[in-house]
């Protein structure tokens, strides 16, 4: 089964653990030896530094790296900080970045309408998916950005065992919602979820370099689900949602 | 004067302090001895573990027993692990189980609307009290939230302690279907101060057992500075008031 991981992180973090990969050569390694094909990357200095920098270093660093494709990092275009909407169209046609990721809390923004209005407006109007931490919005603040923005679809990515309440009126809520596998790991997790939503709301991720590579893939593979639920889960959500991005 | 507590919960909990009651006689004998004459009760099991499991020990703990008015714990319908709400008011009908409790804090749920709507639109149509402890909710804005988004539904939010009331009162004023449970309210002459801004009606005896002292909220009503109407409503007149309203 070929695996395509939704969002891993390159580059050096502010703190890490002993043992943590963070060089991109130690990602692909883990990569290769996980079978995960490909992967959509976000540099570390957009997520915990400037975020403009940040997705610059991302660009040269996968350059010559056709398995990874660039996520950049995204804020309001508040004081002009970032990239007006025409403009960030433009960068991302230009350098083939398919994927936002926002993180409204660390980047101390606004997930309202009177503040996002702009960058969301563009991400619906090219179909440009947003991801985001689960603990960038949490518990309610979810169910807002999704029913704010019901035309962007939005991949929340390491959420934890103890969130189904929280997660499921949402998903009943607001068809937009698409969760990333990585860390998702209530027991029989995956199973219930194909049940009550369907394996399409389902996008495979390792939240490397944090993350397990290895977990990520076996939560997928060992899934008391059918092989075409995990064929979806593994790559063919992400693939269908990066299909239908229009720059 | 007759009491009726509003709170108490039968079973054993995980963790329990020196000389807490435990059992169900101990509870009838603390009651008993603060001539209280019945409690509406939930089972530790439906809050600590299993709630549906809960909610069944609690029906055998007190099968049979008349001074026990059977509450049972709820959750959200989530992924099909509580019952639906049909199934809920089915399951209270044949059970007589009169009132509902709640503990979103503590079992992880949303209250708003696209959450909880559809439960709480069947509290309200049937008339069914819903409780709760004031740590449950996440702020006093999130309890205003609340009682804004479901004003057909009475709630009974118990444990609020003695420095709550510029937090509480404004809530009052603009909700009348909030209701404040008396155990731990220990504000120096709160009750008194609470039935004269906003009316005994509003007040609902309870003693929070086994963690709470009965004798103390039993005391804290008998010595109020209040008339004796007063006393009766609260100790037991508005409760049984709305759990008379209750439509299964």
């Amino acid at each position: 089964m070929r695996f395509f991981d939704a969002s891993c992180r390159l580059g050096r973090p502010a703190a890490f653990g002993e043992g943590m990969p963070w060089q991109t050569d130690e990602i692909l390694e883990i990569m290769a030896r996980c079978h995960i094909d490909g992967a959509l990357a976000y540099h570390i200095v957009a997520r915990e530094g400037e975020t403009q920098d940040g997705n610059e270093l991302l660009l040269r660093e996968i350059a010559q790296i056709p398995q990874l494709q660039p996520q950049w990092c995204a804020l309001p275009a508040t004081y002009d900080e970032f990239l007006h909407a025409d403009a960030l169209r433009d960068a991302m046609k230009e350098n083939g970045v398919r994927t936002l990721r926002i993180a409204p809390k660390s980047f101390a923004h606004s997930a309202r309408p009177y503040a996002m209005k702009e960058l969301m407006g563009f991400a619906a109007e090219c179909r440009v998916p947003v991801f985001f931490d689960y603990g960038e919005a949490p518990c309610d603040e979810l169910y807002e950005i999704c029913h704010d923005y019901p035309d962007v679809s939005f991949v929340i990515t390491n959420t934890a065992y103890a969130l189904n309440r929280w997660l499921g009126p949402v998903l009943d809520a607001c068809g937009n919602l698409y969760l990333g596998t990585g860390n998702y790991v209530p027991h029989r997790g995956l199973e219930t979820f194909c049940k009550y939503y369907a394996a399409d709301r389902l996008v495979f991720n390792t939240n490397l370099p944090t993350g397990s590579a290895t977990a990520a893939v076996s939560l997928v593979c060992f899934a008391d689900i059918s092989k075409e639920e995990k064929e979806l889960i593994a790559h063919g959500n992400i693939e269908r949602l990066l299909g239908e991005v229009r720059l | 004067m007759r009491f009726i507590d509003a709170r108490c919960q039968l079973g054993r909990r995980c963790v329990i302090r020196e000389n807490e009651p435990v059992t169900k006689a101990e509870i009838l004998e603390l009651m008993d001895r603060c001539r209280i004459e019945r409690a509406v009760a939930y089972h530790a099991i439906a809050k600590e573990g299993d709630v549906k499991a809960g909610n069944m020990e609690l029906l055998k703990d007190t099968e049979g027993d008349s001074r026990f008015l059977r509450q049972w714990v709820a959750l959200p319908h989530t992924f099909g692990e509580f019952m639906s709400v049909e199934e809920l008011l089915k399951g209270m009908k044949e059970n007589s189980v009169s009132s509902i409790r709640m503990f979103p804090k503590t079992h992880g749920y949303s209250l708003k609307p696209y959450a909880l709507g559809k439960f709480m639109d069947a509290m309200a149509e049937h008339k069914i009290p819903v409780f709760m402890t004031y740590n449950e909710l996440a702020s006093e804005d999130a309890l205003y939230a609340m009682l804004t988004d479901y004003p057909k539904v009475n709630f009974i939010i118990s444990d609020v302690s003695y420095r709550e009331e510029r937090k509480l009162f404004p809530i009052l004023e603009h909700c009348p279907n909030f209701h404040i449970g008396t155990g731990n309210y220990v504000v120096h002459g709160g009750v008194k101060t609470m039935c004269e801004y906003f009316g005994a009606e509003r007040m609902i005896f309870d003693t929070g057992l086994p963690t709470g002292s009965a004798a103390a909220a039993v005391s804290l009503i008998c010595f109020a500075e209040i008339s004796e109407e007063e006393k009766t409503l609260i100790a037991s007149g508005n409760l049984e008031r709305m759990l008379s309203e209750v439509e299964l």
